[in-house]
């Protein structure tokens, strides 16, 4: 009961934004589901913390062996624990932080249930657009080891759906480019941060392996992004194929996320104990980084000498490179 | 090249680490060849530290890494000189050859053996070409090229299928040599190869002079070098001759210069010339300092001047257009010191003008006797 009546604002507010879409003017029918899915979805995410707020007693059990989908899972640990507070001891609210709303809510150390949160998002029928902000929402997320492969083969299935697969031949489908760009770095991302990198294969992954088609071999020449998070793919399962560093230009904001990624798997490397593989995987790119004239961005530079450290023995802890985009700590690191 | 205050500290305890994995004597093959690695993705780095780092990296591995194994030893030496003489513009200080030059002879040896070694001897003579200290190369000139292998090491590095930035190296790593080079060649080798090194030699001054100063300077210290020595001065074609208009640029107290300068031979070699240009510029360049040459080379200058300015009178207004420039050139130099200095080298700078001066007016003397009575 405590929750259906918890549910009614986030409820009522979505119907009201609803009609108001439908009564607009000028706005399209598409226009308006865009809008009303991406509002749907930043609300759910929104009133699902202070769902779980609510003591254990007040939620519903499983019914017939089912767990309810907005239903916690049983070994979650109380959020109370990390919520930051003013110097008044009043807590800071993630409007306070002013931080984007998934780094600031699911960033958050020991944060349980976003697997199952972005799970649950993927499983409704959503539009392209939506499944976009879902994609952008997981790589703005610490993906720490755990079971993701659900998730991993939720991710794989959008990749798959971009493209057109005949006699083994994929065909990228124009019209679902940033689908395809955004669900291989999802898949990446929660693929490296989550370990399997290095992990023995489970099911999941195995059966990913078995059937996946070489995607970066489809014909994507001017889209160096593109080509090379799909070369990414293909070689984290399995496709034995070299990825040409030096023939794509990348923007800044992907090199970077590249350069994090990778150093993240070199991290996994050197923790798994599989040093001598980590110069093969991170050597095309480093070099191809540090040839670049102009030079890449600092923090670019950085990760790779960081990877070319992790190389010689220098260790990084890899909950220190979760701290995207505050590489400083990295560097405090290397004087230490 | 860049430099990053924030990026420093990590490249400074990576070279740290590469150092002291390299000189610990308990090292696996694994972990140098991690090292081997790590310098490969290094080296390529646009950060000034990091060339001076390698360079320290490579002093390291020659000096203290006899214990490794020699494949790795020279790989290493050969990474470590890779990042730190890659780039044009940016050269650590080479403050003893001593490590360069065993590199080079190495690598020399690989070269006779038939292995193409030229980007690790290009890095080598970069560094004792564009890096080397004034006590570098100090030292550099007690050093004998004409022992083998650099011998015919350094000959090879002339030859036209050489790329071009080892060209260039090797013609300024050849002016800081000269003086233990051309003077003795001939007493090596036949009269034809000298005659092909020539030529190879004059155009790779062709190919790279249009570079910079300082590879201008190496062509006008090399054409010095040669014009002293009586096997190559027939070998020197007519417009490298014209290398003697960047005199200028050399140290007065450059050997070579001062060597040429008391060279009997040079100026009845350059009236053999086809074109008067070469010899009107010597001449120039002898004026500047009459006063101070042998008896004998005077009277050659006081002589080939007057016949020169008896067959066109506009060789006496062009030399005495570029007595005036230098004059200029001292005063301007003079002026960026105050004039009340008694600092050495301005003292200096006033007794060259001053002999500048004097060498002009005894000019006036030889080439216009009846306006001076």
């Amino acid at each position: 009961m405590d929750k259906i009546v918890h549910f009614i604002p986030y409820a009522s507010f979505l119907l009201f934004l609803y009609e108001v879409l439908e009564t607009l003017p000028l706005s399209t029918p598409t226009f308006s589901m865009n809008v009303f899915w991406s509002v749907s979805v930043l609300t759910i995410l929104l009133a699902l913390p202070d769902l779980q707020r609510r003591p254990p007693s007040t939620l519903p059990t499983p019914t017939n062996g089912h767990t309810p989908l907005l239903s916690p899972p049983t070994d979650h640990k109380p959020i109370g624990k990390h919520t930051r507070t003013h110097s008044n001891g009043e807590p800071i609210t993630d409007y306070d932080a002013k931080e984007p709303l998934f780094a600031g809510v699911l960033r958050q150390e020991g944060f349980p249930f976003k697997a199952e949160r972005i799970l649950w998002m993927l499983d409704r029928p959503l539009d392209d657009e939506t499944t976009s902000v879902v994609l952008r929402a997981i790589l703005r997320m610490a993906w720490r080891s755990g079971d993701h492969a659900l998730l991993l083969k939720r991710c794989y299935d959008i990749l798959l759906r971009s493209f057109d697969i005949v006699d083994g031949q994929p065909t990228l489908i124009p019209r679902l480019r940033n689908l395809a760009y955004l669900s291989a770095r999802a898949f990446c991302h929660i693929f490296i941060q989550s370990g399997s990198d290095v992990q023995g294969n489970d099911r999941t992954v195995a059966s990913l392996k078995e059937r996946h088609v070489c995607l970066s071999l489809g014909c994507h020449e001017n889209d160096s992004n593109l080509q090379s998070v799909l070369g990414l793919t293909d070689s984290l399962l399995g496709v034995d194929r070299d990825i040409e560093w030096a023939s794509f230009q990348l923007s800044s904001a992907h090199h970077l996320w590249v350069s994090d990624i990778l150093l993240h798997h070199a991290c996994n490397l050197v923790t798994a104990g599989m040093q001598q593989k980590v110069y093969d995987d991170i050597a095309g790119f480093v070099q191809d980084t540090f040839s670049l004239e102009p030079p890449a961005a600092l923090s670019v530079d950085t990760n790779c000498t960081l990877m070319v450290g992790l190389l010689v023995g220098i260790p990084v802890h890899p909950d220190d490179l979760l701290v995207s985009g505050e590489k400083k700590r990295c560097v405090d690191l290397l004087r230490m | 090249m860049l430099s990053s205050p924030r990026f420093a500290p990590i490249t400074e305890r990576l070279f740290a680490k590469l150092s002291s994995t390299i000189q610990n004597q308990t090292s696996t093959r694994a972990e140098i060849g991690s090292v081997l690695d790590a310098l490969w993705c290094i080296g390529l780095l646009t950060y000034n530290v990091v060339p001076r780092r390698c360079f320290e990296l490579f002093t390291t591995v020659m000096t203290t890494a006899s214990h490794l194994p020699p494949d790795l030893k020279w790989e290493a030496g050969r990474l470590a000189m890779h990042g730190a003489f890659k780039w044009d513009g940016y050269y650590p200080m080479v403050a003893g050859p001593q490590e360069v030059l065993s590199f080079l002879d190495y690598h020399f040896d690989l070269r006779a053996k038939g292995e193409n070694q030229d980007e690790a001897i290009q890095y080598a003579t970069r560094a004792l070409a564009f890096g080397a200290t004034p006590t570098c190369l100090e030292t550099l000139a007690q050093f004998d090229p004409t022992v083998p292998p650099f011998f015919d090491g350094i000959r090879s590095l002339f030859r036209p299928d050489k790329p071009h930035e080892l060209k260039k190296a090797a013609l300024c790593f050849l002016s800081h040599i000269e003086a233990r080079w051309f003077p003795v060649f001939s007493e090596h080798v036949s009269p034809d190869a000298v005659q092909d090194f020539c030529e190879d030699l004059v155009s790779v001054v062709n190919e790279v002079v249009i570079d910079d100063v300082e590879v201008k300077r190496a062509a006008t210290t090399i054409l010095l070098s040669m014009a002293d020595a009586s096997t190559f001065r027939l070998h020197i074609p007519l417009h490298m001759w014209e290398h003697l208009e960047f005199v200028h640029e050399l140290d007065d107290g450059s050997p070579p210069l001062r060597r040429c300068r008391n060279n009997p031979d040079v100026i009845p070699a350059l009236r053999r010339t086809k074109d008067q240009r070469p010899l009107i510029l010597w001449l120039a360049i002898l004026w500047r300092e009459i006063t101070k040459l042998d008896a004998k080379i005077q009277e050659q200058v006081i002589d080939v001047t007057t016949r020169a300015v008896a067959q066109s009178p506009h060789v006496e207004d062009f030399l005495l257009l570029l007595l005036n420039a230098e004059e200029t050139r001292l005063e301007e130099k003079l002026r960026t010191f105050s004039s009340w200095s008694t600092d050495e080298g301005v003292e200096t700078l006033r007794l060259k003008l001053y002999e500048l001066r004097e060498s002009r007016t005894h000019f006036y003397e030889v080439c216009e006797p009846e306006d001076i009575q």
